[in-house]
């Protein structure tokens, strides 16, 4: 470092923009390769299952019983002969319903109880903190069964269920995170530097936190999946003419014995979904992260 | 209130800052539901007066009330009682909103170069915030890339992250981004505790460079008596919340009258 003269100053390219560092990164990166792919695929069989599938899901045929793989039946069929393929396919909005219904109702839960056992006064912060412990001794499964004996087992009471104990657990999580940001120097040195409270919690403070709610959301996706399949088999999710992955797990598991083909496929889609969102998460989580992507550059 | 027409923006006689009977007290939770908050007091009612143009040391150990002092002075926190006034106007209790223009006036250096860089963000949009926060009009990358270069980071360094840079740099960067929007008060809360004592004295000459050239007031608070002996022209003493002792930085460290001064200066070791 020795420019003493101001020509030097022009000299400088005046911006070498590449396209966007986490864009690079995350072409890289083998769990965003693996969860993007996952997800995409799963997004393209819900939407495909509207238009068109290989047979019609409900239709149960007493001739086509346990049919094993073949060309005709891509994953056989089940103990009422219906194409597994087909209900698959149709069971994924189910589960993609599931997931983003409560991923959204677990941010708002989450992000707002956060933000108010964080930001605000001590009185209300403290107390949002005690509830929050409160809340979060209810069980999922409580919660809607709870829910479910008042309005009747539905999807929707799989998702308020899920979303909400999510959320209270993401309340929980990014708590301390949220205020370990705001009391950083960098939030007061942005305030020196002449930010209002709004702009100085968009640039500094979100930014900085929004990686904890990325995993926590694409975790709680993950187990929106899972307790989909677990409050469906048991009764208070999808109804009984609504396919569903879990549904199906609950429907072909006590012919494990027998025909253990038919259960693998159920079993093999939820276990891939759920891996995806996890890993899609950390994906984000670490491209998103200057400290992860650059390595640093050595000085002398 | 000046007669003379011709008069400038600072009135001569009024102190750039004044801290008029300050002080702090924290409020911590309570040990359990029965008693008492416990209340500490970081600050004891304080009279305080930056001159204009003046390098003021503040020296006292860790706990003696100075980076209370430095976020009261600079309207980060707002006192217990008394009031802050800068260029004469009281700027404590005042909104955020409200003091937009003292944020204009007043630059900031933190203890600890690794908390006070915002993580995600590049050293170039570091040094530009203050100008984009004010709403600073023109070539703002030419000012941070000006900024940069008196501090001694080349350009380059605008495309770079904090973690990829060392300590020195960083604190660069602080210094760097207290100083774009050319205010008339630098206030630096242990600007070079954190650095490593070669780093720490180039930084120090900078600093003392800068201020000639730019020509701002400087608040430098350290619990070091060699920082403060090096660049400030008058010092004030705290322990335990309180300013014990002030004066010329000469008068102060030849013939210490407080007794808490005289065990601060035993208590450093001498290089010459």
């Amino acid at each position: 470092m020795s420019e003493q003269n101001p020509p030097r100053l022009e000299a400088v390219p005046r911006r070498p923009r590449r396209s966007p560092r986490w864009l690079a990164a995350f072409v890289r990166h083998p769990s965003a390769i693996y969860g993007s792919t996952v997800i995409v695929l799963l997004l393209a069989g819900a939407a495909l299952s509207y238009v068109w599938t290989p047979y019609d899901p409900q239709r149960a045929n007493p001739y086509d019983q346990w049919l094993a793989p073949s060309f005709e039946h891509l994953l056989g069929t089940d103990n009422i002969g219906r194409d597994i393929f087909s209900v698959l396919l149709v069971g994924a909005r189910v589960t993609v319903g599931v997931a983003v219904g409560s991923a959204l109702v677990a941010a708002v839960v989450g992000i707002g109880l956060a933000a108010l056992g964080a930001l605000t006064a001590r009185w209300l912060r403290e107390g949002v903190a005690v509830l929050v412990d409160v809340l979060i001794a209810f069980p999922t499964l409580l919660i809607a069964m709870m829910l479910a004996s008042a309005f009747g087992g539905s999807l929707l009471v799989v998702v308020l269920a899920v979303g909400f104990s999510f959320g209270v657990n993401i309340g929980r999580v990014s708590r301390p995170e949220l205020r370990r940001v705001r009391r950083a120097d960098f939030v007061l040195a942005g305030r020196a530097a002449g930010r209002g409270p709004v702009r100085n919690l968009t640039t500094h403070l979100l930014p900085n936190v929004a990686p904890v709610f990325i995993v926590q959301l694409s975790w709680a996706m993950a187990v929106a999946i899972l307790a989909e399949a677990g409050l469906s088999y048991l009764g208070y999710g999808a109804p009984s003419n609504t396919p569903s992955w879990g549904r199906m797990l609950a429907e072909l598991q006590s012919y494990i014995g027998i025909h253990p083909w038919s259960v693998l496929w159920p079993g093999l889609a939820i276990t891939l979904t759920v891996l995806a969102f996890n890993l899609l998460g950390d994906a984000i989580r670490d491209v998103t992260d200057p400290r992860l992507t650059r390595a640093p550059v050595v000085t002398a | 209130m000046s007669t003379t027409p011709a008069s400038p923006r600072v009135t001569p006689g009024t102190p750039l800052v004044e801290l008029r009977g300050v002080s702090r007290d924290y409020t911590l939770p309570r040990a359990n539901l029965f008693t008492r908050p416990a209340v500490t007091h970081a600050l004891a009612p304080t009279t305080l007066a930056v001159q204009s143009g003046e390098a003021l040391g503040v020296i006292g150990e860790s706990g003696s009330g100075k980076s209370t002092l430095v976020r009261l002075l600079t309207a980060l926190d707002t006192p217990t009682s008394g009031e802050v006034l800068f260029d004469g106007q009281v700027v404590s209790g005042r909104s955020d909103a409200s003091l937009r223009w003292l944020r204009r006036e007043v630059g900031v250096v933190f203890q600890d170069p690794y908390a006070s860089l915002d993580p995600r963000m590049t050293v170039g949009r570091i040094v530009a915030e203050p100008l984009v926060a004010l709403g600073v009009d023109g070539d703002r990358r030419g000012r941070v890339r000006e900024m940069l270069r008196l501090l001694g980071l080349g350009p380059e360094f605008g495309d770079r992250y904090p973690h990829e840079l060392s300590g020195g740099q960083r604190q660069r960067v602080a210094i760097a981004r207290a100083l774009v929007h050319r205010p008339k008060l630098l206030v630096g809360d242990e600007p070079l505790s954190a650095l490593d004592v070669t780093v720490r004295a180039s930084i120090l000459d900078l600093v003392g460079t800068l201020k000639q050239d730019l020509g701002f007031t400087l608040v430098l608070v350290s619990h070091d008596i060699g920082v403060v002996a090096r660049l400030c022209d008058r010092v004030v003493v705290m322990t335990e919340g309180e300013v014990v002792e002030q004066g010329a930085t000469d008068t102060v460290l030849a013939a210490p009258q407080h007794a808490y001064t005289r065990r601060l200066l035993a208590s450093v070791p001498t290089l010459d």
